[in-house]
């Protein structure tokens, strides 16, 4: 069983190109980004022993809406990651290079 | 008194062969219409081999040590795909100002392991992104060894939407210059892709194949290997680069000067997130299961037919021209489709995998069936048996082919000599009655009666009588002149003799060339002579093995032919030199060397014997052949190689004052050092040559050396000189008993009279 999106919520999946999916959701006060190539799905290392990179803070408190994502790879390799900010706006982040990881579009 | 001394032994034809059955060869050169399974059409070398599993395997950071100090953001990935296979991803996407030190915007890896320059590159490539000011490339680096700069490496640069490299190329640097070398100002470059995707602006999938085909030749066997081994001379290596995309479109590159081994390989990416995997090319199938590469030509070559004549088909050979490698193992046989080669390439250790053999061309040969006839009678007959020999010509060269000679005999009457027939077999015998040694009667031409060499005649001024006038050479000047090659194969690896001790006729790969040569003469095997063990000479291939060298169309003379060989392989063939009728070859007359050299006869001016009386000496002081400068050129493997050569200007004060040039061309010599030998031995030899007659003298044949002790020529006293031309002339009615000999000086040197 793919273990790829597990604990995230309110995420989604695409595909980046080249049997590459990426993830996005939240969990524990962010929104996370995973990948995974293996036809199991498992998350594969992204940089370092990271398999995992945090796109954003998502703090959400007593009672408040867990924010939603949606992701998408681009055509230059690039993922970006669209976040509810909770306050009627949607963010969009973007990553480069998993070494750097997210910033704010 | 010197009288004459002499006689015709004539034999009918046939006696010492005749072709029964004739023989037929053909050569199949690969194209890309032949049959292949499991093997590939190289269309850059014309060349057939096994084909090589595209397929990707897995690629992974474990087996790559990272380059240090480098950007090395290289993540294991697998690739989607059947097989999906891990790859590696460079994930490093962002946009570098333009001027970025190279290290810190590449990353870099390096084989653990030594690989064969053979791979295939699967790659998935996504967009540089905006504004990124550094070359988008992938770039995967061979360990090579220029011949003279050292160790070095060729580059398959594969760059990405890139303003100055729209396509793929090829670049190689040496010697390395001990740091990170830009592939657009260091080195070389030396081909562009002829498909690729440096233009493509879009993520994108995309494979490339390099091959790598080094040619190795032995000098002695002239056999072709694709891979080093003690003794053989490096020819040089042919990159191959395809496009997944298109297989059949190869770019080729030539290099006579770049080695490769098995070497650790360098990959460096920067610019975009790319993924790739780097698979080494294995030939002949998995190891578990190998497989049978197997290819054959589309035509078949049919057994000639004719109403009354049998062609020989009971021995046959099946010989092939391929590049060796080492635990592999090629065959030829007749296809199971037609009488055509079928032959197989098969891997016999799993170790091979990595280089392969190639074919270069299939051939079958079938010998002509040579039969001797035995004619009703008692042979041979002799002129002395009642007949009246009345004057005899022969004239020997040092070219051994084209000695010629004319009889005219008395037959006893009223027997006309009917039975003697053209082409009948003479031996003709000369000499001074009663004496000995060099002018002892002996026999001095054995050959055929010439295609128009009988002319039988009468007439009153000499009562009538019947006489016949006879014609008489060696083979060149005889038959040959009848005869023209047919359903001859290429003769490049052919060995030129084989040894008395191993027959030809028991080979595998069909005759060595002059026992095959004399095959299609109708020569039976005991008439060709192997001289003395040293000829080990094989028929020069080119270093492209599947040109043709040597081409033999239908209809080629023998000499033409054999003036071909003579000139490619620095050998000389010889018709009867021994004056036995038997063909043979050597290395040209023999080199002079003074006090060691045998000479065979002295012109003294103070010369009592009447035997040895010279009776006339003239020089020839040679002019006409003089040529002070000259230009080479050769078709070699790296293209046209031109060469020029002249004597000093002081040399050519001292002479002619004059440039007289000469132009040497030869596509089958092997080097320009042949064309070399050949102008020193034709044109650059101010010979001086004598021309003198004396009493009837065969012994001194031509090659023979004799020693000139006459003043007053110009020439040095004691000077030696080599016998090139030998007319003896004999009549009994006049009692005429001459040597006309012509010789070029061998010593002292060769230079021009005015030093």
């Amino acid at each position: 069983m793919s273990t790829l999106v597990d604990g995230l919520q309110y995420g989604a999946i695409c595909h980046r190109g080249a049997g590459e999916i990426i993830a996005c959701g939240w969990a524990s006060d962010a929104i996370l980004f995973r990948s995974a190539t293996t036809t199991a799905l498992t998350a594969d290392i992204l940089h370092s022993a990271a398999t995992e990179l945090t796109v954003c803070a998502a703090v959400v408190g007593e009672g408040d809406p867990i924010p939603r994502s949606a992701i998408i790879g681009h055509d230059d390799g690039s993922v970006l990651v669209a976040v509810d900010d909770g306050a009627g706006a949607i963010k969009v982040y973007r990553c480069r290079s998993f070494a750097d990881g997210f910033s704010e579009v | 008194m010197l009288q004459p001394s002499a006689r015709i032994l004539y034999w009918p034809p046939g006696v010492n062969g005749y072709t029964s059955a004739f023989g037929h060869a053909h050569d199949w050169l690969p194209d890309d219409k032949w049959s292949m399974w499991d093997c590939e059409w190289v269309e850059p070398l014309r060349a057939i081999g096994p084909r090589p599993d595209l397929r990707p395997q897995d690629t992974s950071l474990s087996q790559f040590t990272l380059t240090s100090g480098w950007n090395n953001l290289f993540r294991d990935v697998t690739l989607s795909g059947n097989p999906a296979v891990g790859g590696i991803q460079y994930y490093d996407g962002a946009a570098y100002p333009a001027g970025s030190a190279f290290a810190d915007v590449t990353g870099g890896l390096t084989t653990k392991d030594n690989r064969w320059p053979n791979w295939v590159l699967h790659t998935v490539r996504n967009s540089p992104p905006p504004s990124q000011g550094i070359h988008t490339h992938i770039i995967v680096e061979m360990e090579a060894t220029h011949v003279t700069l050292g160790a070095g490496r060729v580059n398959v640069v594969i760059p990405l939407a890139n303003e100055q490299y729209t396509q793929p190329f090829l670049h190689w640097i040496a010697p390395l210059p001990g740091r990170a070398y830009n592939v657009s100002t260091d080195g070389t470059i030396v081909k562009q892709f002829s498909g690729g995707s440096g233009a493509k602006q879009g993520g994108h999938r995309e494979s490339f194949v390099c091959q790598v085909e080094q040619l190795y030749r032995n000098p002695t066997t002239q056999a072709t290997y694709a891979q080093a081994a003690e003794g053989l001379i490096y020819l040089g290596a042919y990159i191959l680069l395809r496009s997944g995309d298109n297989l059949e479109q190869w770019t080729s590159w030539w290099t006579p000067d770049l080695k490769f081994v098995a070497a650790p390989i360098h990959i460096s990416v920067a610019g975009a997130v790319q993924s790739f995997s780097l698979t080494p090319l294995e030939y002949g199938g998995p190891q578990a299961a190998p497989s049978t590469p197997r290819c054959e030509p589309s035509d078949a070559f049919a057994v000639p037919t004719a109403a009354n004549g049998t062609w020989q088909t009971g021995t046959e050979f099946w010989p092939f021209v391929q590049s060796y490698a080492t635990n592999w193992t090629v065959t030829a046989a007749e296809s199971a489709n037609g009488r055509k080669p079928s032959v197989t390439l098969v891997r016999d250790q799993w170790t091979a995998r990595y280089v392969r053999p190639l074919l270069w061309r299939a051939s079958v040969d079938c010998p002509a069936t040579i039969t001797t006839a035995a004619p009703a009678g008692t042979w041979p007959k002799d002129t002395r048996d009642g007949d009246l020999l009345q004057t005899l010509n022969v004239t020997l060269n040092s070219d051994y082919k084209g000695a010629t000679g004319t009889a005219t005999i008395r037959p006893q009457w009223p027997r006309p000599l009917s039975d003697w027939a053209e082409n009948g077999y003479v031996a003709v015998d000369m000499g001074l009655d009663g004496e000995t040694g060099l002018w002892a009667e002996q026999t001095v031409l054995t050959g055929r009666i010439l295609p128009d060499g009988l002319t039988p005649s009468r007439a009153g001024a000499d009562s009538g009588r019947p006489a016949l006038t006879v014609a008489f050479g060696d083979l060149a000047a005889g038959p040959l002149q009848n005869k023209v090659l047919l359903d001859w194969r290429s003769v490049a690896g052919r060995r030129l003799i084989c040894t008395a001790a191993d027959p030809c006729s028991g080979w595998a790969s069909g005759y060595c060339w002059l026992h095959s040569l004399a095959n299609r003469m109708g020569l039976a095997y005991a008439q060709v002579t192997y001289d003395d063990g040293t000829l080990t000479t094989v028929v020069p291939v080119a270093p492209l093995p599947s040109t043709p060298t040597l081409l033999t169309p239908d209809g080629t003379s023998f000499l033409e032919h054999i003036r071909a060989v003579e000139a490619a392989c620095g050998v000389r063939v010889r018709f009867d030199y021994a004056a036995d009728g038997k063909l043979s070859i050597d290395t040209g007359p023999p080199a002079y060397t003074h006090g060691v050299s045998d000479i065979s006869f002295v012109l003294d001016e103070d010369e009592t014997d009447i035997e040895a009386l010279v009776t006339g000496v003239q020089v020839d002081r040679g002019g006409a052949r003089w040529r002070n400068a000259a230009k080479f050129h050769i078709t070699g493997e790296t293209g046209e190689v031109t060469y020029y050569w002249l004597d000093t200007e002081a040399s050519r004060l001292a002479t002619v004052v004059d440039d007289w040039w000469a132009y040497y061309c030869d596509d089958d010599a092997t080097s320009l050092a042949q064309l070399w030998r050949r102008y020193q031995q034709e044109g650059h030899r101010w010979t001086a040559a004598i021309r003198w007659t004396m009493p009837l003298c065969p012994g001194l044949r031509p090659d023979a050396f004799v020693q000139l002790n006459v003043n007053s020529l110009g020439l040095a006293y004691g000077s030696v000189y080599q016998i090139t031309q030998h007319t003896m002339t004999a009549d009994v009615g006049t009692g005429t008993a001459q040597s006309t000999l012509t010789a070029t000086i061998v010593y002292p040197g060769t230079e021009g009279p005015y030093s």
